[in-house]
């Protein structure tokens, strides 16, 4: 039957009505955005807790690929979107986001960060004495080999211990015996092309991380040091020791298939390698060079809250909830083995992995807070840092499938000069 | 009369009814053309120019820009791209629309698998390509399987733009191929039939009679075409960043690295104006080349 006109507008206003106004004994139920690049699931227990703590607010997860999620924040906060409330923020982004006013000033709240995170940690969300967003996780770097592909070669398992680290040299001469006995590939990189990898490289080398000046926005990507380390990460590739082609994604199910001798990856891909059936592997401190220092990347994800938000109290609350709160911060490592930035939660984070690896994580306490207090290299703190990112990784990859150390820099130098004069 | 006298409503009145009639159905679409299309053009032209800063309008972006190698090397890899990619597809689409209007056994299965590319998602599509050409992929174990060299694909700038190229054609060929069926089907059948009695062979009859009545179909596959390969981004962004070496960087990926990854806004909108006026110039000459008078007629 056709509805008349004042039918349809009565009609109209109810619908309204009942939307606006719940229905009786239900309490009103306000939804939280929430953004980020890691699988969904990383979030069950966090979000599980959190909601059962707080009864009248839900998350609805927003997931985007890593790639995917600087251009997520920059087209939907840079355009006052508020429609995402907290979402994930890579910490080295932290002071070209605030810098472009896409994260809230949260240095009201610093008793409470001093209280539960380090001082290392309110650092690394810091930027001009400010803080920006809530540290979550923290990071180092592993070197996992598969003891199948070693013992084949008659190659010695390297120990998790700092003091018996390899280095660069040894990890190569290993590399290539072991593809001569069958491995397919004597080396592989979690985060191949990725600054965040191969910083350590470079660093170790003492060449610095490639941005110089008071605010770290003079380029300094051409010197000897630099074309040398470049040239050397080059070769492993065109010599066939490593993979081309091979995206960052898709490099840990590679070694997960018992295709690399030596990976050199984050210890989070622990999870994936232990749900392998019959990948045989071991894990060693993080190599360096011979003729330089033992260096770790370090930092990691961050929570941080849109400006623009219209729920930002539940949002602060959400985000604080997952950092700084012990039990959340502890239930946020669950599925997703990173060391938490939470104190307390750090703590039995190491005791739960030691105690789930069995002879695989022995020692690995030990390691990680050895290589967070000692060699770990954090990303360069500038406002150009998004554009560094992303140049300097199209550099890398360029290297990788054979374009020329010198040129590559050089060009990169010249764009990252012009990208610089934008800002 | 047979109505009693009464008379008639005007004709004018029928034809303003009609024009209404027409007005209210073509509204959504003018809506979202003003809203979607224009507005936004329009918005990033101001920006591009600087409308409204305190500094006043300037031509500031473009010299930047022009003087940027990054976005000049976009340009000339974007017109090298358009140069190859559009006859290509074409090319191809009409060979393909040739060999599938035929009566050929299983016609229907083939037209549907050539244009099922299209069904799938540019992602998707490209994620499949991206395994399948990797070094170690399964392209390369069937050519190292037929006796031929290994081939780096999207890892050598020399091949990339190409690996890029075989990757939409594979997308869109079939696409376009069904607009040039439907073309074909329009033609009246008797002209065959008097080629045919004049002795005309297949070649001749192709290019005296398919090829010129399909003169309006092929304009708008080659403009829609040409458009939408100035407008391809998904398979760039996902297998190669616009890399190796900027081999791949269309103007496209450019302005997106330009817009959401350095989050300069104002280079990316002047990026965006010269895109527009490149296209529109480039259709403009197209249509005329392609259409006659009575087209309009």
């Amino acid at each position: 039957m056709p509805l008349n006109r004042r039918q349809f507008v009565a009609g109209i206003g109810l619908a309204s009505t009942g939307a606006l106004v719940p229905a009786a004994g239900q309490a009103a139920e306000l939804t939280l955005n929430f953004l980020f690049s890691q699988p969904p699931s990383t979030w069950d227990a966090v979000i599980a807790a959190f909601e059962k703590a707080n009864p009248g607010i839900r998350i609805a997860r927003q997931n985007v690929p890593f790639d995917a999620l600087n251009a997520a924040v920059q087209s939907r906060i840079g355009q006052k979107d508020s429609s995402i409330d907290v979402f994930g923020c890579d910490e080295p982004r932290v002071p070209t986001f605030s810098h472009r006013g896409y994260l809230v000033d949260l240095s009201g709240m610093r008793p409470a960060f001093e209280k539960s995170v380090s001082s290392a940690a309110i650092e690394a969300v810091s930027f001009k004495g400010k803080i920006w967003s809530f540290p979550l996780w923290t990071s180092t770097q592993v070197l996992f080999y598969n003891k199948d592909l070693l013992a084949k070669a008659g190659l010695p398992e390297p120990p998790l211990d700092v003091n018996k680290r390899m280095t660069w040299e040894q990890v190569l001469e290993a590399g290539a015996k072991a593809q001569k006995a069958g491995a397919k590939w004597g080396l592989g990189f979690d985060q191949v092309d990725r600054y965040y990898q191969l910083q350590a490289l470079y660093e170790s080398r003492g060449a610095g991380p490639g941005l110089t000046g008071p605010d770290l926005l003079t380029p300094a990507i051409t010197t000897p040091k630099w074309i040398e380390t470049t040239e050397w990460y080059g070769r492993l590739f065109s010599s066939g020791l490593a993979p081309r082609g091979i995206p960052p994604e898709q490099m840990p199910p590679l070694f997960a298939a018992g295709q690399v001798a030596y990976f050199y990856g984050g210890p989070w891909q622990m999870g994936l390698f232990f749900k392998t059936a019959g990948l045989n592997f071991g894990m060693a401190a993080a190599p360096y060079f011979a003729d330089g220092k033992p260096c770790t990347p370090t930092d990691s994800w961050s929570m941080a809250v849109n400006p623009y938000s219209n729920n930002r109290e539940a949002a602060l609350k959400f985000a604080s909830f997952m950092t700084l709160d012990d039990v959340g911060a502890l239930a946020s490592t669950q599925k997703m083995p990173l060391p938490p930035a939470n104190k307390t939660a750090f703590v039995e984070y190491l005791k739960r992995i030691e105690a789930e690896g069995g002879a695989v994580t022995k020692g690995y306490g030990t390691l990680v807070r050895y290589e967070l207090a000692n060699t770990a290299v954090h990303r360069p703190r500038t406002i150009g840092w998004v554009d560094f990112e992303q140049i300097m990784n199209k550099s890398f990859s360029d290297v990788r499938n054979g374009a020329d150390a010198t040129n590559t820099l050089k060009a990169a130098d010249k764009q990252l000069r012009i990208v610089f004069s934008r800002l | 009369m047979a109505d009693g006298g009464r008379r008639r409503p005007p004709r004018l009145g029928r034809r303003q009814g009609e024009w209404l009639a027409a007005a209210g159905f073509l509204a959504p679409a003018l809506l979202a053309v003003v809203v979607l299309r224009l507005w936004p053009t329009l918005q990033a032209a101001l920006v591009a120019f600087g409308v409204g800063l305190s500094k006043g309008p300037s031509l500031a972006n473009f010299r930047f820009l022009f003087a940027d190698p990054e976005f000049t090397g976009s340009l000339l890899t974007t017109a090298l791209y358009s140069l190859l990619v559009n006859p290509i597809q074409i090319a191809l689409a009409l060979a393909l629309a040739v060999l599938l209007n035929r009566a050929l056994p299983g016609v229907g299965l083939w037209r549907t698998l050539v244009l099922l590319p299209v069904a799938v998602p540019q992602v998707v599509s490209a994620v499949i390509w991206g395994v399948a050409m990797r070094p170690d992929g399964p392209l390369n174990a069937l050519f190292q399987a037929c006796g031929f060299a290994q081939q780096p694909f999207l890892t050598s700038p020399r091949q990339a733009l190409g690996s890029i190229i075989i990757i939409v054609s594979w997308i869109g060929v079939g696409y376009w191929m069904t607009f040039l069926i439907a073309g074909m089907k329009d033609i009246p059948t008797q002209y065959y039939e008097a080629a045919a009695i004049d002795g005309a062979n297949a070649w001749q009859r192709f290019w005296k009679i398919t090829l010129p009545l399909l003169r309006r179909p092929l304009t708008f596959v080659l403009v829609a075409d040409t458009v939408s390969n100035f407008l391809v981004f998904a398979p760039v962004q996902v297998l190669t960043k616009g890399g190796p070496q900027g081999s791949t960087n269309l103007v496209m990926n450019e302005i997106f690295t330009r817009a959401f990854d350095q989050g300069d806004t104002a280079g990316a909108a002047a990026a965006t104006t010269i895109l527009v006026l490149v296209v529109v110039a480039v259709v403009t000459i197209q249509f005329r080349l392609m259409l006659r008078k009575d087209d309009f007629s």
